[in-house]
């Protein structure tokens, strides 16, 4: 009998699915594990699934849509843990509400995603600030909201650099479990090791990161990224990153970390926290049409943003900075200038 | 209800009001409709309101979308290929919007036109002639592969703007281009934006002859589509265009090879990476080209431009005209003072060296 869906995936049917060239529809309910890993599919999963295993997709250039109320419990894998040529060019479309986290019961690993996007070519859609993907942070455990092109075994960048990715329209954070767990956690960190002298592509657009003071009036009760490195930190070459909002970080920790080459960061609105709002670290880069502030429980002796030392030939223009009224700067042959700094 | 289109799961309904198996015909009515994997042929959608969701791999020939608010949402491995003119995709209509999904083609065979034909050429794989309308790749493995361009927006009367490309790869087909004018995009229509298009592609080729071959290549085109040189002829003009967090990669290891491959021994011999000649009031913003050392101009050729944090890997300058801006970029130098230049890095080639790019 004709059918426009092959429906095969009901109310408890988990596992993995090697269909290919199908059209396939969750129904309401919930899941456990499942892998796609076949390619060419269409893929819709309909509003009030929930996933309490992990939900992989190891198959390329699937068009997945996720309607309204989908709870994605145990992370979302695009791609496999160590390569960047599994699990290309998925488009993952969110359309309503969605929350993608990890239960810190599950961590297990080295370090701990809830999105993990190691597939070259990924495009990661989110609905808004309606697309929420939060991991809370853990004793002795690194935990990373997003990343792309890294590895859960052993926290490093896979080998071969994930390249041409396009994140946009998603909330992510990291939230404050009780206690300080210091450092290595980060909202969204995008590729690693060497990377930064490859050539990447992404394109990562009208996102915020952080917790925008949902959770909690005091900030520090709602996120924590205590502890350096950046709350975003790209190391992946030729990386646009444009139009997001990242939200205060009061107990330490940069907002923005640049240590790539050849990155180009517009039009983004970045709230200071304990350390800089945007450093600075690789070259080539131009960083322009952005505001930076400090959060009122800062004082303003340090800088809104830095370019370090070995930083050559870079654009640091046309930006709003506050509260200092100078950034720091030991770049070689850069441009920095025409920013209006001070009290905001 | 009929169970066709239920599936076998009571609780998974979805409205189409039609669905067709291959070897059927493809409606074109207003309505909701959903088309199964197959091989459809040519397609004109005429009728207003049509909107129809394609499974995966479904092939076709050429598609012209001349009714208004069409929506089409192709599924992955989507194949579109012909020799026709004025595009294999042809929205004459306006206000349409057309989705392709992960890893589809469409391809333009024809060889493009010569220098002064008519501007409904051939060689174009995706066109847009009317209003308001869109184009969206669901990413950089959607490639359209054009020998005259990828993506173009344009008409003769003029009446056609307000046109975005997105989020999908332009090439021009090896050893065909046309007279001046071949391009991997053009914007040769009021306010055409180009979001996060890819070219890399070089060039045309050096088997290009002066009839059919590309003395001249642009990554993206601001202007005529067609013509003899003219700036703003009777062939449309780009104004307002936008070309935005776009990116090129035409170094010498892109999939064609190097720019140097175009013909030699004629002064009209060059490779942009942006050719601006005919659009006025256009902008360049937070765009990338990567070059390995080749010619790749970003050259704003005409008034009141605007070039706004770009980085350009280029042997060659940065060109506008005196009431031309250009801020917060990267590029190899500049040609001239024209115009306002602020915060500019030029690099002279001491660009640090990217790997594996």
């Amino acid at each position: 009998m004709p059918k426009y869906a092959q429906t095969i995936n009901i109310e408890g049917h988990s596992g993995i699915h090697t269909e290919e060239y199908e059209r396939i529809v969750f129904t309401r309910g919930n899941y456990a594990a499942v892998t796609i890993a076949g390619d060419y599919n269409v893929i819709v999963i309909n509003a009030g699934c929930r996933f309490d295993g992990k939900f992989v997709i190891t198959g390329d250039y699937n068009k997945i849509t996720i309607h309204n109320d989908v709870n994605f419990n145990n992370g979302i894998l695009i791609g496999a843990d160590t390569s960047s040529t599994v699990g290309v060019g998925n488009h993952i479309k969110c359309l309503g509400k969605t929350f993608i986290t990890k239960d810190p019961e599950q961590y297990n690993d080295h370090t701990d995603y809830a999105l993990q996007i190691n597939g070259s070519y990924t495009h990661w859609e989110g609905s808004g600030m309606n697309t929420k993907v939060a991991l809370q942070t853990a004793s002795g455990k690194r935990t990373m909201a997003c990343v792309i092109g890294r590895q859960a075994s052993d926290g490093n960048a896979v080998s071969t650099p994930t390249k041409y990715c396009i994140v946009e329209k998603t909330n992510f954070m990291v939230l404050y479990n009780g206690s300080s767990n210091g450092s290595g956690k980060a909202a969204l960190y995008v590729n690693g090791g060497s990377h930064n002298t490859v050539a990447c592509g992404h394109l990562i657009a009208n996102n915020w990161f952080g917790t925008l003071g949902e959770y909690d009036t005091s900030i520090s009760a709602g996120q924590d990224t205590t502890g350096s490195g950046g709350m975003v930190t790209i190391v992946a070459g030729t990386t646009r990153f444009v139009e997001n909002h990242i939200q205060p970080v009061y107990t330490g920790g940069i907002n923005l970390q640049l240590a790539g080459n050849r990155n180009i960061i517009l039009f983004n609105h970045i709230a200071h926290g304990g350390s800089y709002g945007m450093e600075m670290s690789q070259d080539n880069q131009v960083f322009a049409g952005n505001l930076v502030y400090w959060n009122d429980a800062k004082s303003s002796s340090t800088s809104s943003f830095n370019l370090q030392s070995g930083v050559d030939r870079s654009v640091v223009a046309a930006n709003r900075g506050g509260n200092r009224s100078s950034i720091g700067d030991s770049s070689t042959n850069s441009s920095v200038g025409n920013n209006e700094l001070g009290s905001l | 209800m009929s169970d066709n289109f239920f599936g076998n799961a009571p609780n998974h309904a979805m409205p189409y009001d039609s669905v067709t198996y291959n070897g059927g015909t493809v409606p074109t009515t207003a309505g909701y409709h959903l088309v199964k994997r197959g091989s459809y042929g040519n397609i004109d959608f005429s009728t207003n309101k049509c909107v129809v969701d394609f499974d995966a791999g479904c092939t076709f020939t050429n598609i012209e979308v001349s009714g208004d608010q069409v929506v089409l949402n192709f599924g992955p491995k989507t194949t579109l290929s012909a020799d026709v003119s004025g595009g294999t995709l042809a929205i004459t209509g306006d206000r349409n919007y057309v989705y392709f999904g992960p890893d589809s083609t469409i391809t333009d065979t024809g060889s493009p036109n010569a220098r002064n034909d008519t501007p409904d050429g051939n060689g174009m794989a995706i066109s847009i002639r009317g209003q308001y309308n869109t184009v969206e790749g669901a990413n950089w493995t959607v490639i359209a592969t054009g020998s005259h361009s990828a993506g173009a927006a344009y008409k003769n009367d003029g009446s056609a703007k307000h046109n975005t490309f997105k989020n999908y790869r332009g090439r021009n087909g090896t050893n065909n281009g046309s007279y001046v004018s071949t391009a991997s995009f053009h914007a040769s229509a009021p306010h055409t934006t180009f979001y996060n298009t890819m070219s890399d592609y070089a060039s045309p080729g050096s088997g290009n002859t002066e009839s059919s071959g590309g003395y001249k290549h642009g990554v993206w085109k601001l202007g005529p589509i067609a013509g003899t040189g003219s700036a703003s002829n009777g062939n449309g003009n780009g104004y307002a265009a936008k070309i935005i967090y776009g990116y090129a990669d035409i170094s010498g290891n892109s999939p064609y090879g190097s720019s140097t491959d175009l013909p030699t021994g004629s002064s009209a011999n060059n490779d942009f990476g942006i050719q601006n000649y005919g659009a006025r009031n256009s902008q360049v913003i937070g765009t990338y080209l990567d070059s390995d050392g080749n010619t790749g101009s970003l050259g704003m050729y005409e008034p009141y431009t605007l070039i706004f944090g770009c980085i350009w890997d280029s042997s060659s300058h940065m060109s506008q005209e005196a009431t031309g801006t250009c801020n917060a970029s990267i590029v190899d130098g500049v040609s001239n003072s024209n115009g306002t230049q602020t915060n500019l890095v030029e690099h002279g080639g001491n660009l640090t060296a990217l790997t594996s790019d």
